[in-house]
């Protein structure tokens, strides 16, 4: 397994994407600037913020990439095949292939995170009066590690999906679908829950109670409050939003395994 | 026909009728949109266009009101503004740009209750923060002229207060609302010390004719004690302080809006949101 980990983080260095990242990085500074200045009294919180939602995209986007670069195309291209010939489990390959990715995506997250620190300390040269200024230091790191493991259960389901799916583009497609939808599904079931939205009346409730089950609610997974504001969040939500967010990976990589164990190449 | 096939040709003369066309472009008047802000789209389509990131959805909402100028909206125009601000505010309650530019806008323009709301929101999610309590006392002081209420909500802010100096004039403000209720010349000394601490200029200028729409007032406010002094009679009629000489001229409102008498005679501001005020 961790020679595959390695032949993953080989080819993930040496595509093209790699350079994605650093062009994300540049497009993440500008933004996270540009989005500052708009901010009358809060340049540097709005820097963060803007920041962390870029952050958050690049992430899902590069797992989303690796995925296809390192395991779809493979499959697609039946040098799958070659590969499994090897004395080598299904089961390892795929692993390797997921963790690979997943370390893959912790070193881009860090390396954005960087490159945001230095956007929030710019916007804050604009305006050197702000009163209530965001944390960088700890608070930060625990909210973009809360990021990189929202990223990691959309590469879960991206890998899932591959294993399953006969056509290339799929995956992708399903895996950025599922990250807009895991994200936005706590915000909408709020608003629709109190009332806000009559179209969707009180009776399809049920079904979206159901598809919280389904579905992981990634939004649990987002604290950018605590560097932002200061407002520390509870500990127990943080643990049980970790360990859900981990099971439901777990559960993903399994099915995974077992589905790819099972495909039958022609 | 040689010519037509040289590229040269082709370049020289499609440069000049570029540089013609721009100088004409130059003079003929930029053609702009009359409308501030005619569209908000529903919150679950904002949340989808952000890509699911309530964040994101809140600073894209923020953004927007913020480039928007509430000065040259009708009034469904700022009941939209409204709209984006509250959306914002459900997205991300704890943004300061968003209370504290609702706040500072919406009641002076008519958006009493949806600025309110905003800053409750803001007071709830900002624990730390004094002033979005500050913003939401001075509106039912100033709007309302509810002193008692105004005083005891201001309360709420001196523990917030991080500078003792801070802490001090809290406290004594939201004493003298308790004691004294509204008075014009203490609203005036008011908007312009927030005039003075606001950083966006537009907000600035705002605040200072709204002092001066508040000097206006105080002008006739002194004119109608004069008045009542003299006749023992209220007052019914602006203009009847300028026939007895008391004033040169009716005060300019650089809004636009005007001064009117209430059913006792005092002067007040016309189009003021409250509707017990005439």
């Amino acid at each position: 397994m961790w020679q595959i980990i390695l032949a993953t983080w080989k080819s993930g260095l040496r595509s093209r994407y790699f350079y994605g990242v650093a062009l994300l990085a540049v497009l993440l500074v500008i933004t996270a600037y540009l989005a500052s200045s708009f901010s009358p009294r809060a340049p540097r919180t709005v820097a963060l913020d803007v920041g962390l939602s870029g952050l958050r995209i690049s992430l899902v986007l590069l797992g989303l990439l690796w995925v296809q670069e390192a395991f779809s195309r493979e499959v697609d291209r039946k040098t799958v095949q070659l590969l499994l010939s090897y004395p080598l489990r299904r089961g390892d390959y795929l692993m390797g292939r997921f963790f690979g990715v997943v370390s893959l995506s912790a070193v881009a997250a860090v390396a954005l995170t960087l490159a945001l620190i230095i956007a929030a300390v710019a916007a804050g040269l604009q305006y050197e009066a702000q009163q209530y200024l965001p944390s960088l230091g700890v608070a930060l790191w625990v909210a973009v590690f809360d990021v990189w493991l929202e990223s990691v259960v959309v590469v879960a389901f991206t890998v899932f999906m591959s294993a399953i799916s006969t056509t290339p583009m799929l995956p992708f497609v399903a895996g950025a679908g599922f990250a807009m939808a895991g994200e936005g599904l706590g915000t909408a079931l709020e608003y629709v829950l109190a009332g806000g939205d009559r179209s969707l009346s009180a009776a399809n409730t049920p079904i979206l109670q159901a598809i919280h089950w389904l579905l992981p609610d990634l939004s649990r997974l987002d604290w950018r409050l605590w560097p932002m504001y200061q407002t520390v969040p509870d500990p127990q939500s943080v643990l049980w939003a970790i360990v859900s967010a981990l099971c439901y990976t777990g559960v993903l990589v399994a099915l995974a395994v077992w589905a790819f164990s099972r495909r039958e190449f022609s | 026909m040689k010519l037509l096939r040289n590229p040269v040709f082709w370049l020289f003369s499609l440069a000049f009728v570029y540089v013609v066309a721009t100088g004409r472009l130059d003079r003929s008047p930029r053609q702009q949109d009359p409308r501030e802000l005619d569209a908000v789209l529903p919150r679950l389509a904002q949340l989808a266009l952000a890509g699911g990131d309530r964040y994101l959805a809140g600073n894209l909402a923020t953004i927007r009101a913020l480039i928007a100028d509430p000065n040259r909206m009708t009034p469904d125009q700022v009941g939209l503004l409204a709209r984006v601000h509250e959306d914002a505010a459900w997205f991300n309650p704890a943004n300061e740009d968003n209370y504290y530019v609702a706040g500072n806008i919406l009641p002076w323009k008519g958006q009493f209750d949806a600025g309110q709301r905003i800053l409750k929101l803001a007071m709830d999610a900002r624990p730390f923060d004094w002033l979005p309590v500050f913003y939401y006392a001075f509106d039912i002081w100033y709007f309302d002229k509810d002193g008692l209420r105004a005083g005891q909500t201001l309360k709420q802010a001196v523990p917030r207060a991080k500078e003792e100096s801070d802490r001090l004039l809290l406290e004594t403000l939201a004493v003298r609302w308790m004691e004294r209720g509204y008075d014009t010349v203490s609203a005036i000394r008011m908007v312009q010390g927030m005039a003075a601490a606001s950083r966006q200029s537009r907000l600035r200028d705002y605040y200072q004719k709204r002092v001066q729409r508040l000097e206006g007032l105080l002008v006739l406010e002194k004119a109608a004690a004069q008045h009542r002094e003299r006749t023992r009679e209220p007052l019914s009629d602006l203009n009847e302080l300028v026939r007895e000489g008391l004033i040169g001229a009716l005060p300019v409102d650089p809004f636009g809006l005007g001064y009117d008498v209430d059913k006792n005679g005092r002067p007040v501001l016309l189009n003021s949101p409250r509707k017990e005020v005439k």
